[in-house]
């Protein structure tokens, strides 16, 4: 398999979130004026808040997998469609930098069959949903408890911030 | 004599809620200060007053009086209407005047019906003498005693109030100088007699006319003099017409002027400052826009393609990416010298062979068992699947383009990503700075606003009457020049008409000595003398009073403006060509001062004020009380200072309602300038009492509550 291909079952995979996050991620990424008064804050497309969520997961170091037991999760749309592309491929190298804890080295991936590659790439998107939807569950909790903070057009900002110093 | 206050109390009254006990101020002789910040009743107090003794209150929305009949709903306590449905509303004032204290108490009842407030007014006056208390129920009879406490025509100018202040006392106009004069003097009697001395002129001509034509019937030469006197009496009677027509023309752009210029500084004041809060409001908007511009691309910025701040702190991942790429591509070159390594040598099995040895189970080389997956046959197995040149790669899949673009894609960030920190700290300060320079440019506008405010400005700014009041000046000062010119032409006709008819008076005298005609020649002639003689003397009182009314005014206007570090000048009453007075301020060498702050000329109204007030009474101090609610901002703290020292020698008893004593951020509410005063009036240099009054919480002008506190009793 040429890395054309991998690229391509990458790009096509479409992460999914929990819906009890439907809301919140709505509000902060097109919805925020009615909260805020005002617009600011907002994301403006769902696929950057997902990134953002996948950030806080990764920097908390915490993952919250999509299982069976999660009704109907909600499908995002394809990594090939993410942009700016250099964060998308930085969230890649995030995930392929901790490749080998999932179970697949780089150089195994040389080796390994079709099947053993579509099975990476399934993990590899499990990851990023991993850290997104901890990232998700992050936010959740800052916009059940203090929703007030959203009105700072900073917010996202200090969030990140604050996850720098702890 | 005249009346002093004891005491003024409120009951539900504007902001003045709950009963008379909770509302009181009672006061001295001296002054009586109560010191307000806006919007904390100092105009409702004042309308307290008017409503006591005059029926009218001012609304300052309308800018005039109205009745109260038409504002009593406005008047009432907005907290009491909210939360009560039946009420009553009042004020009361006591006073003496003689030694006998009246206590006047109007109020309305309130009962709200079916969302319907039903009012009953009542007025009711007490008079206590000697401890004995007596209702006095003829209204004509309460009328009389509320009089007392100002007689009706001092009430112009015992009662001042904003901008009426610079309109007060109005010489330029004929009933403004007639209605002064009277005050002063009460000449009334005296000009009487002098317009029925006209109409004797008037009648005895006539009766002369008669007496000469029937004398002299057959004479046509004396019959064409007659006549032409005649003519020439009709042409100064329409021109005496035409001059009345054009000095009350005169007049009209005279009282337009006048009150004109006492607006036109505030007028020319409310459009400078209109224009700087216009200005600072489009600064302000534009800082704002650029601040919202800001703040809603911070999440742009976060996504951004050079340096997003999304990955602030995470450079180091690139590191750790790079280095386990490095690793990969040692690997997978060694990978390939092994596999190169592993070429067999000649005489080695083909693969035919090893797939046979495979399916036998023995290995053909060293003569030994190979059993399936066996160390042995998994050897022979991997023998088999070698490569079989360096360009057949054995690797199943290449992903080092995948791996590689990634890197291509984000290595610009290790250097970008330490920048972001300093990125987002100088973003946050520009936005701070925008914050503190809107911040500093709204200050700006708020003292601009005030300063209009000051200037008797209205909230609506949009307001175009000021633009109006300067052209509506700039017409009037063209009317007053051409109605002048015109005056001066027909007096100029009037003259050289007289003179004929003098002339004509002197040939008929020659030519006859009928006796009946020297009869009512001698009558009509002790008539004109007669007529001369009030009117003569009618002028030099009026000049009198006009010259003592000037030194008087002067007096009390070098007294206010005493250290001011600008001169003031000095007042001027020049007499009109239409017998009326023009006051202005004149410098040393008696050129006419203009453009001097409002304040000036403020106080050249207070010090004409203060001079009539003087001048009624000799010596003696005003008799009655004198109550301001008029801005005193545009003083300044001199003649703040030197108010409170002349105001006790003019008024034996005054009510000064005043905000520019006031500072909310101190605890007692004053500024340094109240803290002086307060301490001067504790000492005893000030005579009176001194009131501070508070909001006992904040509210909406609906429900505001206002309380006082007194400081000095």
């Amino acid at each position: 398999m040429k890395s054309v291909e991998l690229r391509d079952l990458i790009n096509q995979k479409r992460p999914l979130y929990k819906k009890e996050y439907r809301d919140m991620i709505e509000a902060i990424s097109i919805k925020g004026d009615r909260t805020r008064g005002g617009t600011h804050s907002t994301f403006g497309a769902f696929y950057r808040t997902y990134m953002y969520a996948f950030i806080i997961g990764y920097k908390l170091g915490k993952q919250n997998f999509i299982t069976a037991e999660d009704k109907s999760p909600v499908e995002f749309a394809p990594i090939g469609q993410w942009q700016p592309v250099r964060i998308r491929e930085f969230i890649c190298m995030l995930i392929l930098n901790k490749s080998s804890s999932f179970g697949f080295t780089w150089s195994d991936l040389e080796d390994a069959s079709e099947e053993t590659i579509n099975v990476f790439v399934t993990e590899f998107v499990n990851q990023i949903q991993g850290y997104a939807n901890a990232g998700l569950e992050y936010l959740q909790d800052k916009w059940d408890k203090d929703r007030f903070e959203f009105q700072d057009p900073f917010v996202f900002v200090n969030i990140l911030e604050d996850l720098n110093h702890t | 004599m005249g009346a002093i206050i004891e005491s003024i109390s409120f009951k539900n009254f504007y902001n003045y809620y709950g009963n008379y006990k909770n509302n009181i101020y009672r006061f001295k002789r001296g002054i009586n200060i109560i010191n307000a910040d806006n919007n904390m009743g100092k105009s409702k107090f004042y309308n307290g007053v008017l409503w006591i003794v005059q029926d009218q209150v001012y609304d300052a929305d309308l800018k005039r009086l109205r009745s109260v009949d038409e504002s009593y709903i406005l008047m009432a306590s907005g907290k009491a209407k909210n939360e009560e449905h039946k009420f009553t509303m009042g004020v009361k004032i006591v006073f003496y005047e003689q030694e006998i204290k009246y206590t006047v108490l109007k109020e309305v009842k309130f009962q709200k019906d079916n969302n319907t407030w039903n009012l009953l007014p009542s007025f009711n006056l007490l008079q206590t003498e000697d401890n004995k208390d007596i209702s006095i129920l003829d209204i004509k009879e309460k009328e009389k005693i509320v009089d007392k406490l100002i007689p009706e025509e001092l009430k112009r100018y015992a009662l001042l109030q904003g901008e009426s202040l610079e309109e007060l006392v109005d010489l330029s106009s004929k009933s403004g100088l007639a209605s002064t004069i009277e005050t002063l003097v009460g000449i009334n009697t005296l000009i009487n007699a002098y317009e029925t001395s006209s109409n004797f002129v008037k009648r005895s001509s006539k009766d002369l006319a008669d007496a000469e034509k029937a004398a002299n019937a057959e004479n046509q030469k004396v019959l064409e003099l007659l006549q032409k006197k005649e003519g020439l009496e009709k042409r100064i009677e329409n021109a005496q017409d035409c001059l009345e027509k054009y000095q009350h023309e005169l007049e009209e752009a005279e009282n337009t002027k006048q009150t004109l210029e006492a607006h036109l500084m505030n007028a020319k004041k409310r459009e400078q400052y209109k224009s700087v809060m216009d200005k600072l409001e489009y600064q302000i908007n534009e800082k704002k826009k650029k601040k919202d511009n800001l703040e809603k691309s911070i999440t742009t910025e976060m996504f951004s393609d050079d340096y997003p701040w999304l990955l602030t702190g995470m450079g180091e991942y690139i590191l750790d990416y790079s280095s386990s790429r490095i690793e990969l591509v040692k690997q997978t070159v060694k990978r390939d010298w092994i596999s190169e390594a592993i070429m067999l040598p000649k005489g080695s099995p083909d693969s035919q062979s090893l797939r046979e040895m495979l399916e036998e189970g023995y290995c053909r080389v060293c003569g030994r068992s190979a059993k399936r997956d066996s160390e042995a046959w998994l050897h022979i197995k991997k023998v088999l699947e070698r490569p079989t040149s360096k360009e057949e790669n054995p690797r199943k899949n290449d992903f080092s383009d995948f791996f590689s673009n990634i890197q291509i894609e984000t290595s610009p960030f290790v250097q970008n990503l330490e920048k972001v920190g300093e990125i987002i700290k100088n973003y946050r300060q520009d936005i701070l700075d925008l914050d503190m320079q809107i911040k500093i440019l709204e200050e700006e506008k708020e003292g601009a606003e005030l300063e209009f405010i000051n200037a008797g400005g209205i909230n609506n700014k949009d307001d175009s009457s000021d633009s109006k009041t300067i052209s509506d000046f700039t017409y009037a000062g063209r009317t007053i020049d051409q109605k002048t010119e015109d005056i001066n032409k027909v007096k100029e006709n009037i003259s050289l008409w007289e003179r004929e008819i003098k002339s004509i008076e002197n040939k008929l005298t020659d030519k006859h000595s009928d006796e009946n005609v020297n009869k009512h020649r001698h009558v009509n002639s002790m008539m004109k003398q007669l007529e001369l003689l009030f009117k003569n003397t009618k002028e030099r009182i009026f000049n009198e009073i006009i010259a003592a009314l000037e030194k008087n005014a002067n007096e009390k206007y070098k007294e206010l403006t005493y250290g001011n570090l600008t001169s003031g000048g000095k007042l001027e009453f020049k007499k009109q060509t239409d017998g009326t007075v023009l006051v202005s301020i004149r410098d040393v060498n008696n050129n006419k001062i203009t453009g001097l702050g409002t304040g000036f000329q403020r106080m050249k109204q207070l010090s004409i004020v203060m001079a009539i007030i003087s001048s009624k009474i000799g010596n003696k101090q005003f008799d009655f009380p004198f109550i301001s609610d008029a801005p005193f901002s545009e003083f300044g703290n001199n003649f703040i200072n030197n108010f409170f020292i002349v105001a006790p020698k003019v008024f034996t008893q005054s009510i000064i309602l005043i905000k520019e004593l006031y500072d909310p951020r101190t605890e007692n509410f004053l500024n340094n300038l109240g803290d002086q005063i307060l301490e001067k009036m504790k000492k005893g240099d000030i005579p009176g009492t001194f009131y501070v009054n508070v909001i006992k919480e904040k509210a909406d002008t609906a429900n505001l509550v206002t309380d006082n506190k007194c400081y000095k009793l």
